[in-house]
C-alpha cells in the first residue's frame, strides 16, 4: 500500500523532529554552562584572594593561571563538541523522516540509512 | 517499467543512505565506566587532604596519587586511541558563505574534547601530588573553600579538578545518541 507525500506534513515532521532534539540538547548545555561558569569564576576569584593574602605562592599562581587558561579552551572545545552531536542527530533524524515518507509513498519499508562517516 | 522502478528504488536507497552521517566518535561504555571508578578513587583522596595536609605524611598518600593519576592516564590513552570520524568536508560549513573564506582556517573537531580534559586534569592532580610532597595542603573543606577564602590552594587544586572531569564526563554521556 502507498500514501502520496503530504509535503506540508512532511515539513511539519521535519521541523517537529529537529526543535525535539534541539530543545533537550540545548537544556541540558545551558545546565552544563552555567555549572561549567560557576566553577571557573569560583577558580578566578580565588586565584585573586590568596594572590592577595600572599598564602597562594607565585609558582602556584602562575600555574593556577595557566590551568585557568586551559580550562576556558577546555569548556569551548567541549561545547563545540556537544554541538557537533546535536547537528549530527538533527541531520540523521530529519534524514530519517524524509527515508521514511518516501518509503510510504513507494509502499516499500526502507532499510535504515546506514551510517556514512 | 518494473526495471525502472527498481533501479529508482535502488538510487534513492543509495542517496538516502548516504546522507546519514557521523561526526563524532562512538559511545564508548567503558570510557564512562573508568572515569567514573577514577572519580570515586580521587572523591576518596580529596576527602583524605580535606582537613589540612603536611608533608611529613605524604608517604601515607602517595600511592593513592599515583593509583589516580594512573588511572587518568589509561583512559586518555584509550581516548586517543578511539578514532574520530572525519565530518564530510561539505556537510558543516558552507564555505562559500561563511567567512574565513580558506577552509583550512576553519576548525572542525579532528578529536574528542574530553582528551584535552583529561589531559588537563591528569596535569592537575600531579601538581596536587607535588605541591603536597613540596609544602603540603591547607584545609579545603566546604567552611574552608568559600568566597574570599584566604588560602584557597586546595580548593583551587579541587575545583580545578571538578570543571576538567564535567566537561569529559558530559561529553563521553552525550555520546549515548
Amino acid at each position: 500500500m502507498t500514501s502520496a507525500i503530504d509535503v506540508n506534513q512532511l515539513i511539519l515532521d521535519i521541523k517537529n523532529a529537529a526543535t525535539a532534539i534541539i530543545g533537550k540538547d540545548v537544556t541540558m548545555v545551558e545546565g552544563f554552562s552555567q555549572t561549567q561558569a560557576t566553577a571557573m569564576a569560583t577558580q578566578a576569584a580565588w586565584i585573586a584572594s590568596g594572590t592577595l593574602s600572599g598564602q597562594l605562592t607565585p609558582d602556584l599562581r602562575d600555574y593556577f593561571l595557566r590551568n585557568l587558561e586551559d580550562l576556558a579552551k577546555n569548556f569551548a572545545n567541549t561545547l563545540k563538541g556537544l554541538l557537533v552531536i546535536t547537528i549530527e542527530k538533527v541531520w540523521n533524524a530529519v534524514v530519517g523522516v524524509l527515508w521514511d515518507a518516501v518509503g510510504k509513498a513507494i509502499g516499500i519499508a526502507l532499510p535504515s540509512p546506514a551510517s556514512a562517516s | 517499467m518494473r526495471l525502472l522502478a527498481k533501479s529508482g528504488f535502488l538510487a534513492c536507497a543509495l542517496f538516502l543512505g548516504a546522507c546519514t552521517v557521523q561526526l563524532a566518535p562512538a559511545y564508548d561504555a567503558s570510557v564512562v565506566t573508568g572515569l567514573n571508578a577514577a572519580n570515586t578513587q580521587t572523591q576518596t583522596l580529596f576527602a583524605t587532604i580535606s582537613a589540612g595536609v603536611t608533608p611529613a605524611t605524604f608517604g601515607t598518600r602517595e600511592a593513592q596519587y599515583d593509583a589516580v593519576i594512573g588511572q587518568f592516564s589509561a583512559i586518555e590513552s584509550q581516548l586517543q586511541a578511539r578514532p574520530t570520524p572525519a565530518p564530510p568536508s561539505t556537510f558543516l560549513f558552507d564555505t562559500k558563505a561563511l567567512p574565513p573564506n580558506d577552509t583550512k582556517l576553519i576548525q572542525t573537531l579532528t578529536s574528542a574534547p574530553s582528551i584535552d580534559d583529561v589531559k588537563t586534569l591528569v596535569e592537575t592532580l600531579t601538581t596536587m601530588r607535588d605541591t603536597d610532597r613540596k609544602i603540603g595542603l591547607p584545609p579545603s573543606t566546604p567552611h574552608d573553600c568559600v568566597a574570599g577564602a584566604p588560602n584557597p590552594t586546595a580548593c583551587l587544586f579541587e575545583n580545578s579538578y571538578k570543571i576538567s572531569f564535567n566537561d569529559a564526563l558530559t561529553y563521553e554521556m552525550a555520546l549515548q545518541r
